[in-house]
């Protein structure tokens, strides 16, 4: 299922990404995650689960989309990685015309739209994020 | 001493206790703002004064009080840009070959502090749109949830849930501040 309205979000152990621009942001200590690495996907970016979290339960987002090969597609993405290594993010040819960044996360992986295509409409009213009610520790 | 305090209090709403040891500790909240109580001794005599600031006056000290509170703020924006930005050199360095992985993982092991970003959980809808109102400041810069997340330690679902309940708020203050 593909996702595309602001705040729609996937977690998962793996997670293929590609964007055209993958900037790494900051290393974040995130409530009910950890100590996560974070980065921001602008361009055109994507998500896609690769490795479904198991047991298959939301640890950020009661909303987030959590099947196999679910994805969500936006301008922008806001994405933390419950790891102490960093990823390796390489150069593909994505388009024609286009060059793209990518790479596939390997541990515990958050990702959240922060900017929609300007081209879809807005939500009325937006998703909103549902906060776990439980607190849960992740294990490296 | 009255003399001098009736520029102070709402006359109507305020009692004084001569030669008294009544003494109520008064709550902080927002609901009492502006509630107070002055001792003094005069003439070996204690006279305690307690009573609602008039209107004038708890605006005054609302403005300290919030100033007070935006400069917590600034602080733990620039410690949270610092953090970022050692973050990202430490990422540059990586990316030029400079360290290899295992440098790069034991340095953020071993310095911590340096780098990582907390998240304070103690944030309320006060502390929100003290934030609200200082980037909005920045008129050429617009603010995502995960910015403002990383910025000032809140907690991301916060910003989230104070945005959707001021949504009408912001709407009609898009180009002003708060």
């Amino acid at each position: 299922m593909k996702q595309v309205h602001y705040n729609s979000s996937i977690e998962c152990l793996s997670a293929d990404v590609i964007s055209r621009k993958i900037m790494p942001s900051s290393y974040m200590d995130v409530k009910l995650i950890g100590k996560c690495r974070t980065y921001k996907c602008s361009r055109n970016s994507e998500a896609k689960i690769l490795k479904e979290l198991a047991p298959k339960k939301a640890y950020c987002n009661l909303n987030s989309a959590l099947d196999l090969d679910d994805r969500i597609e936006a301008e922008d993405l806001f994405l933390a990685i419950n790891s102490s290594k960093s990823v390796k993010i390489s150069l593909v040819n994505h388009s024609g015309r286009h060059k793209a960044q990518t790479f596939i996360s390997e541990f515990y992986t958050f990702a959240k739209i922060s900017k929609q295509f300007p081209n879809i409409a807005e939500l009325r009213p937006q998703k909103t994020l549902l906060e776990p009610a439980e607190v849960k520790v992740i294990s490296k | 001493m009255n003399n001098k305090l009736q520029h102070f209090i709402d006359k109507e709403k305020a009692t004084v206790f001569s030669q008294s040891s009544i003494f109520r500790p008064l709550s902080s909240n927002s609901d009492t703002f502006g509630s107070f109580l002055i001792a003094t001794t005069e003439n070996n005599n204690i006279n305690c004064l307690q009573g609602i600031l008039t209107p004038r006056f708890r605006n005054w000290f609302s403005t300290f009080s919030s100033h007070e509170s935006k400069e917590e703020l600034y602080v733990t924006a620039l410690d949270n840009l610092l953090k970022k930005v050692d973050y990202l050199h430490l990422t540059m360095q990586l990316d030029q070959n400079l360290i290899d992985e295992d440098e790069f993982d034991r340095e953020l092991e071993e310095n911590e502090d340096k780098y990582l970003i907390k998240i304070n959980q103690d944030f309320n809808s006060i502390d929100l749109k003290l934030i609200m109102s200082i980037t909005n400041k920045l008129k050429n810069r617009k603010f995502s949830s995960d910015e403002i997340s990383e910025i000032f330690s809140v907690d991301i679902d916060k910003i989230e849930d104070f945005i959707d309940n001021h949504k009408t708020h912001f709407l009609e203050n898009e180009t002003g501040s708060l």
